[in-house]
């Protein structure tokens, strides 16, 4: 079975944050819920690098542990997705991110943050897949029709990859043997408790 | 028995209270982090024009119509 | 002409060649030559800084932090510590009062009660004292339902019965804060003369209070006991005040210290709920006439004599009997 992972190159990454849009145009995500985003890190200084980051479905996932509703849960894939009708928006979730993925879309005093949104890894949600209510909450699935996500698609310079952990790690390893030089599996680390050994 | 009731009573006016007040301060992400370049209100509103049809009006001394 | 042709084609040629010298060499991998040697390294910057962090072109400025790695220990210090913690606190207080109650019963008058009834509290102290224990009563419950609801009440209840009850949980646990607060604010400030150190305490602390004696140490208003209680209240309610608020407004501070937050509320919570379950042991059952003094506002003279004596001679040296004192104290016949 496949474990899908996400890995972003970040020596090709260019900032030009195709993921970005191609995520919140295909899921509808509403303004001002970032679900994937460009960090550029050095800006402006020699060694730039940008990362493109999102959920990145971690193993033994932090999240999903320290839910008080326990909504997530880990399809066989590895992808890692919640229920937004169990979700009761306390926000333990994002203190628990290594990776800042949970969104929330109220903001404000009193912390009532509204139910939490994600990278979905274009798996959708716990509802019938393909169904509308699935698109409603959670975007498309595009897992269920056996397409990979989008944001990896449409990147420009190809320096986002996402399928099976095993595939980009080996497609990342070649690169780098090619290319002479690599900054590493940003993430990997701390997501899947093994980085990419170039 | 009388004091344990109105300090229920009490506890759960002033909970109700700090409950509304706090709620009406509640903000949509959208509205909170906006930035001069996000448009919130009706795109008819804008430089550009709600005309997107990309057909010039024209008056009748051939002037190019625009709306302000 | 054609040999003009012919020398301009073959300079270009070499021009092409010359330019392509560079290439040439790189492309023989020259080892030394490391492009990217400035290039950040990960776990680098981890070891540093502890976090990486850099710009973003969206107006939510903590997206710029691309990984907090603390996010783990988090992880491990709520769902592993944590539940631990509070299990063995709780349940640890719970066990003793239960031991203690079988062992020794509550502690009762050593003489029976005289008829004559003395104003203890005034209906302000004890309006305070029940706002505040209400609150606290509904803060401890919904607060526990963050670690142990999952555990103990989801398998009973289902998930989607759980999840509506931790939404209004977590409404009544953000609500009740505030009258939680004004009742500490309250509690600090009528009671803190009463609870400021006396040289009774000493001698009463070491006798353990008489609890295991069934000497009576001699007390002011408050004994040692109490004003150990009234101190946790007031230092470990705002212990729980302060990480409240900043949880309760989570952009005053960075993911780093929102999870400190966290830690501090969490654990807090945990010990001030196991020193308020024993209080009330001994305000209910523990012992007898002590709930009357917080309900009633008024406790029998002999059991005053016999707890607070020095207390009672106090409160008869300020005033002859039948007058009122300015606390309203009043000798009068029940």
């Amino acid at each position: 079975m496949a474990r899908m992972k996400f890995l972003c190159d970040a020596d090709r990454c260019i900032e030009c944050n195709a993921c970005v849009t191609a995520c919140k145009n295909e899921h509808d995500v509403p303004w001002g819920i970032n679900r994937r985003r460009v960090v550029t890190l050095n800006d402006g200084k020699p060694g730039e690098r940008s990362v493109s980051m999102a959920c990145m479905h971690c193993t033994d996932a932090p999240c999903a542990a320290v839910c008080p509703v326990d909504c997530f849960y880990t399809t066989a894939d590895a992808v890692v997705l919640h229920s937004k009708d169990l979700c009761i928006g306390c926000g333990y979730c994002f203190y628990a991110c290594p990776f800042g993925a949970p969104q929330y879309p109220r903001i404000g005093n009193f912390g009532t943050r509204g139910k939490m949104d994600k990278c979905t890894f274009c798996a959708g949600g716990p509802e019938p897949d393909r169904s509308d209510a699935e698109l409603a909450k959670y975007g498309r699935n595009r897992l269920a029709e056996g397409r990979l996500p989008l944001c990896a698609e449409m990147c420009s310079t190809k320096s986002l990859l996402a399928g099976d952990g095993e595939v980009i790690a080996q497609i990342y390893k070649e690169r780098v043997l090619q290319r002479g030089y690599g900054s590493g599996s940003w993430g990997w680390q701390t997501a899947y408790g093994e980085a990419v050994t170039t | 028995m009388n004091i344990i009731m109105t300090s229920v009573v009490t506890a759960v006016l002033l909970a109700a209270g700090a409950g509304l007040i706090f709620s009406m301060t509640q903000k949509a992400v959208y509205e909170v982090q906006a930035v001069p370049s996000v448009r919130l209100d009706d795109p008819g509103h804008n430089l550009v024009g709600p005309d997107w049809s990309g057909l010039n009006r024209t008056s009748a001394n051939g002037k190019v119509l625009r709306s302000t | 002409m054609r040999w003009r042709r012919g020398v301009l084609a073959t300079g270009f040629v070499g021009l092409i060649i010359l330019c392509s010298m560079p290439a040439l060499a790189q492309s023989e991998k020259d080892p030394t030559i490391k492009p990217m040697m400035q290039s950040l390294q990960e776990q680098q910057l981890l070891k540093e800084l502890r976090k990486v962090e850099g710009r973003v072109t969206i107006p939510d400025s903590k997206a710029g932090i691309l990984e907090q790695p603390q996010g783990r220990e988090y992880q491990t210090f709520h769902e592993r510590i944590l539940p631990w913690l509070g299990a063995i606190v709780i349940v640890g207080m719970l066990v003793a009062l239960a031991l203690f109650y079988l062992v020794h019963g509550p502690i009762r008058l050593e003489r029976p009660p005289i008829g004559i009834r003395i104003r203890r509290f005034t209906p302000l102290e004890r309006l305070t004292h029940w706002l505040t224990a209400t609150s606290f009563i509904v803060l401890a419950i919904t607060g526990l339902n963050y670690v142990f609801g999952k555990r103990l009440l989801m398998p009973l209840v289902g998930p989607e019965a759980f999840s509506t009850w931790s939404l209004w949980a977590k409404y009544l646990h953000n609500s009740f804060a505030w009258s939680f607060m004004l009742g500490l604010l309250l509690m600090a400030v009528l009671w803190l003369r009463d609870n400021v150190p006396d040289r009774y305490d000493l001698e009463w602390l070491k006798q353990f209070g008489g609890f295991l004696s069934n000497r009576h140490p001699p007390a002011r208003r408050f004994n040692a006991g109490q004003k150990l209680i009234f101190w946790s209240v007031v230092l470990g309610g705002l212990a729980l005040t302060a990480s409240g608020i900043v949880l309760l407004f989570p952009h005053v501070a960075d993911i780093g210290g929102i999870q400190i937050a966290q830690y501090v509320h969490a654990v807090s919570g945990a010990v001030m709920t196991a020193i308020m379950l024993a209080h009330i042991y001994i305000g209910t059952v523990g012992m007898v006439g002590a709930l009357d003094a917080m309900v009633s506002g008024e406790v029998d003279l002999e059991w005053a004599k016999e707890h607070h004596p020095v207390w009672v001679e106090e409160e008869q040296a300020r005033m002859p009997e039948g007058q009122q004192s300015r606390k309203g104290t009043i000798l009068a016949e029940y």
